[in-house]
């Protein structure tokens, strides 16, 4: 279902700079499969992250100067791109953590409301 | 912020996609490899875990594809892909890219050029305000001959400005020359009485300090003096301080108070002194007479001005009809017409000429591109088949035109600029061309031109992109590759070679009849030798005990010591500078009856005035030096005056009554002279106007009074300017030398400027114009011939002659030729009527101008056929064959 795998990825893009800052900083500095690994072991079922969705998230938030990529060797002996959360980063997670739980809540009421 | 981060990253991103790439895919070999081992960790062989890791990643292309669309800009990249091609591309054919854009350029640049100068020339070459609303009154009589103004008695200007409703406000000149005792030396300065309006009249502020108002004209006022920008910088190196320094002017001293800019040049003064618009307010001020400058109230026209001004007139006429001819009019002119006159009809035909120059330079590379465009066919067709989209290949045609645009431009700009700077030099100021004037780069039409050369160069460019897309694919790829597109293609590229040629043709024949005047011009006999000869004022302070003698002995002696100056091989003095500069008198001779209107040009001069020109005495001799020392009543004429005044009689020993030195303020009782002699005829009304009758008398008769110097020398007159300038200060440091100039530089910008200026702009042009023809009759036969290398290498494999060949496509072209000459012939014999005012002594249809130009592009055309014709019959059979 292919359809239904993009229309699950494009309501994350916005979810996915909180997923990916939140893991980032109680994880630490990650390369992208640690990352990738982590997620799939977090979610109940299959998660629909692609690795291309991955990709594009991380080069969106380095852009914003959220997080920070580094280059350090694994230990495996393999040269891999570390990422880690700057303090803006961090700011921004405050807030999108505040805005997510706002929303959830709100969203929550109403559907506890529902006669 | 981030946002604006982001955005920026992925611009910068977009120049370093080399760096970026090999980053992903470090980063992505790295992630692969964590799987693997991961897979690996749990039982798969290494192979295994790599397919798997490989699978479980997923499309690894398409992942990275995501990522480049998310780290950069895309379409920019792109658009830097297609610059790097385009660029790549027009390198590979170099001659066509120099050609293309050479093109371009030499159109643009020439149309912004020649329009930038029309526009500073003719339609705004004065910096004051209202200038379209500046008036010149003048009063002529029944014979339209002008017979006052702009000069008027105050009085009587003031009285019409008052009683006419047409007028604004007005301002009175008047022009003096005075001796300035600087720190270097005495030198003239040409001082103008301005009333205090002046500079509000004109709406100029001025650059350092103030100008003067009506409380500095008052008659117990402190002297004050506002200086010409350029008088600043020759007498005072452009020194700020100037300000407050003092003038002594003719022995009285005036305070600067102020400096004009740059362009303000009214009446052409170094100085401006005010004068109280009504003389009787001031007795200091110099004349009664001014020149009067008005401006017409906004919505009056010059035509309701005269109106009013004929009936105001004759009600001043009945009070003082002495001042006024028995019929007589007025007649009010816009100052910019006044100045520029016929000049305009210079300039309009020169941006005709250059309009067409800029259509025959695109209709070059539209040329060039329709052949480009077929070449390329294939390229397109193959780029479509492997999956170039349509939008990507008309986007990269898109590019590769601006590019050559681009160069094209830039180059045209450039060239534009410089052009500018080349064509100031050369504008002859005051012939035609205000003072005032600065040529100046004007950029409304510089964009106008871009944007026509940029359109026509995307719209010819974008031709194979349409046509790629409108036909089968599969057709293009075709091994025959020739189409009906591709024929009426041809017949496009051929009209306009057709195009181009008749117009080229309106170009040459153009400035061919101005070459003609211009020879014709340059060759008529002056009669006289201008070469080596200085020319300069000289000018005496107001000394209240100057006499006639004491003066006269003063310029013997001057001329004298200048005669014994190393270099010098004659001297002499005389009025004006011949052959202008002389004063016009009626006529009367004892014992023949000459017409009431009879007159001739008086010029006042010494015993060596004829050698020191050159002019030969034809009959009798010229004055000896006792005859001038003396005043003797003797005159010299010229041949003129003795054809039409005494016919077959001899005038020698007759006499000749010079009416008008009779009434001269300092007046010459019974202005009766013998005839000694006759001189030669000079041009003394110009190169294209026949000699009038001419009388020389000695120059004695007229002191005390101002003349001028005039010396010939051995080699450049102005290096002999310092010692003359010595020898006079030893004779009388209070004389100063003014205006000197070489009577040859004087006869050229005089005689010559205008006429040489339009033949070498339109001389350029025309050239410009042949060359862009040759090069597009070349381009369109070589492209014929490379479509026909098939036909023409069978034909020479089966045995065919190469000239037969090379005479069918020589046949081809000259057609075109042909065809371009008939309409291009046809054309000028309409168009070139236009030039009449230009041309002198030659006629618009001037049959050797056309013979000339004619065989001029025939040739052009025989050779830019012939060229490719040649090449096409090089070509080895076996290689055109295979080339398909």
């Amino acid at each position: 279902m292919p359809s239904e795998d993009r229309a699950r990825v494009e309501l994350l893009q916005g979810t996915l700079d909180l997923i990916v800052l939140r893991a980032l900083s109680t994880m630490g500095p990650q390369h992208a499969y640690g990352l990738a690994a982590r997620l799939d072991q977090l979610a109940d079922h299959p998660f629909p992250l692609n690795q291309g969705t991955l990709y594009v998230a991380l080069v969106r938030l380095e852009h914003k100067g959220w997080i920070k990529g580094a280059w350090q060797t694994t230990e495996a002996g393999r040269e891999a791109k570390y990422y880690s959360v700057t303090r803006p980063g961090a700011r921004a997670l405050d807030r999108q953590t505040e805005r997510w739980q706002r929303l959830v809540g709100f969203v929550n009421k109403l559907l506890l409301h529902e006669p | 912020m981030e946002n604006l981060r982001r955005a920026l990253l992925r611009l910068l991103t977009a120049f370093r996609h080399g760096r970026a790439e090999r980053e992903l895919g470090r980063e992505v070999d790295a992630h692969l490899g964590e799987l693997q081992r991961e897979f690996e960790r749990r039982g798969l062989s290494p192979e295994d875990a790599r397919l798997a890791a490989k699978r479980s990643f997923g499309g690894v292309e398409q992942v990275k594809e995501q990522q480049r669309d998310a780290r950069s800009f895309r379409w920019l990249e792109d658009l830097r892909r297609d610059v790097g091609y385009g660029l790549r591309t027009l390198a590979r054919t170099r001659g066509f890219t120099i050609t293309a854009m050479l093109t371009l350029a030499l159109g643009i640049s020439a149309v912004t050029v020649i329009y930038s100068v029309l526009r500073n020339v003719v339609l705004e070459p004065f910096p004051y305000t209202r200038s379209d609303r500046l008036v010149n009154v003048v009063l002529r009589d029944s014979s339209d001959k002008q017979v006052r103004g702009p000069y008027f008695p105050a009085e009587e200007f003031l009285f019409y400005q008052q009683q006419a409703t047409a007028f604004e406000d007005v301002v009175g000149t008047s022009r003096d020359s005075m001796l300035w005792q600087g720190d270097n030396g005495a030198e003239r300065l040409d001082v103008v009485w301005m009333t205090p309006n002046g500079f509000d009249f004109l709406g100029v502020k001025p650059m350092l300090g103030r100008v003067f108002d009506a409380s500095d004209a008052a008659p117990d006022a402190p002297r004050v003096a506002v200086m010409c920008h350029r008088a600043w910088l020759r007498s005072f190196g452009g020194d700020p301080g100037v300000l407050g320094r003092t003038l002594v002017l003719d022995g009285t001293a005036w305070t600067i108070i102020g400096v004009m800019p740059p362009r303000f040049e009214w009446n052409i003064a170094d100085v401006w002194v005010p004068a109280a618009m009504n003389p009787a307010d001031d007795p200091r001020t110099a004349r009664g007479t001014r020149a009067f400058q008005a401006h017409l109230r906004p919505g009056v026209s010059a035509k309701e001005a005269e109106t009013q001004l004929n009936v105001i007139g004759a009600r001043r006429a009945r009070d003082y009809p002495n001042e006024y001819p028995p019929q007589y009019r007025f007649q009010v002119i816009k100052v910019i017409d006044w100045v520029v006159r016929d000049f305009r009809a210079v300039l309009y035909t020169l941006f005709g000429a250059v309009s067409l120059l800029l259509v025959i330079a695109c209709c070059n590379v539209a040329n060039m591109l329709l052949a480009r465009a077929t070449i390329r066919e294939r390229e397109i067709a193959i780029r479509a088949a492997i999956g170039a989209s349509r939008s990507r290949i008309v986007r990269q045609l898109l590019v590769e035109s601006a590019l050559l645009a681009a160069g094209g431009l830039i180059a045209g700009a450039l060239m534009a600029y410089g052009g500018i700077h080349a064509l100031a030099q050369l504008l002859p100021p005051g012939q035609g061309v205000s003072w005032e004037t600065q040529i100046r780069l004007d950029r409304p039409v510089l964009v106008f031109a871009v944007i026509v050369a940029a359109a026509s160069t995307f719209g010819f460019g974008l031709f194979p992109a349409l046509q790629s897309v409108r036909r089968d694919i599969a057709a293009g790829t075709n091994v025959a590759g020739r189409t009906t597109a591709g024929r009426r293609q041809t017949r496009m590229r051929s009209g306009l070679v057709v195009a181009q040629v008749a117009l080229s043709i309106v170009l040459l024949l153009g400035a061919g009849l101005l070459m003609r005047t211009f020879v014709k011009l340059v060759g008529v006999d002056l009669g006289f030798d201008p070469k080596h000869v200085l020319i300069a004022g000289m000018a005496f302070p107001p000394r209240q005990d100057m006499t006639a003698d004491a003066q006269r002995q003063i310029y013997r002696q001057i001329v004298e010591r200048a005669a014994a100056v190393p270099g010098v091989r004659s001297v002499a003095v005389s009025n004006g500078l011949p052959p202008f500069g002389a004063m016009t008198s009626a006529l009367e001779i004892p014992g023949i009856a000459l017409p009431p209107t009879s007159e001739a040009n008086v010029r006042f001069c010494s015993e060596r005035l004829l050698e020191t020109l050159g002019i030969p005495i034809v009959k009798g001799r010229g004055f000896s030096t006792i005859e001038v020392e003396q005043a003797h009543r003797v005159a010299v004429i010229n041949d003129a005056f003795a054809r039409r005044y005494f016919g077959s009689e001899d005038p020698l020993g007759r006499v000749v009554r010079v009416s008008r030195l009779a009434t001269l303020p300092r007046p010459i009782e019974d202005p009766t002279f013998q005839v000694v002699g006759i001189m030669r005829d000079v041009v003394n009304q110009g190169p294209r106007e026949p000699p009038v009758p001419e009388v020389l008398l000695p120059f004695s008769l007229r002191l005390p009074s101002g003349f001028g110097l005039i010396v010939r020398t051995a080699d450049d007159p102005m290096r002999a300017l310092i010692p003359l300038r010595r020898e006079i200060q030893v004779v009388d440091p209070q004389v100063a030398l003014s205006n000197p100039i070489t009577l040859e530089r004087l006869i050229q910008m005089n005689f010559y400027a205008r006429a040489g200026f339009s033949l070498l702009v339109l001389g350029i042009f025309a050239v410009t114009g042949a060359v862009l023809v040759a090069l597009g009759i070349y381009g369109v036969l070589a492209y014929t011939v490379s479509q026909q290398t098939r036909e023409i290498a069978i034909r020479l494999a089966l045995g065919g002659e190469s000239g037969h060949v090379i005479r069918m496509v020589v046949r081809f072209g000259l057609q075109l030729v042909a065809a371009g000459l008939v309409i291009g012939l046809a054309i000028s014999l309409a168009t070139n009527r236009l030039l009449k005012t230009q041309l002198w002594n030659t006629s618009p249809n001037d049959p050797v101008t056309f013979a000339v130009v004619v065989l001029l592009i025939a040739t052009i055309g025989v050779v830019a056929c012939w060229v490719p014709a040649r090449r096409a019959v090089r070509v080895q059979p076996m290689i055109a064959l295979r080339h398909e």
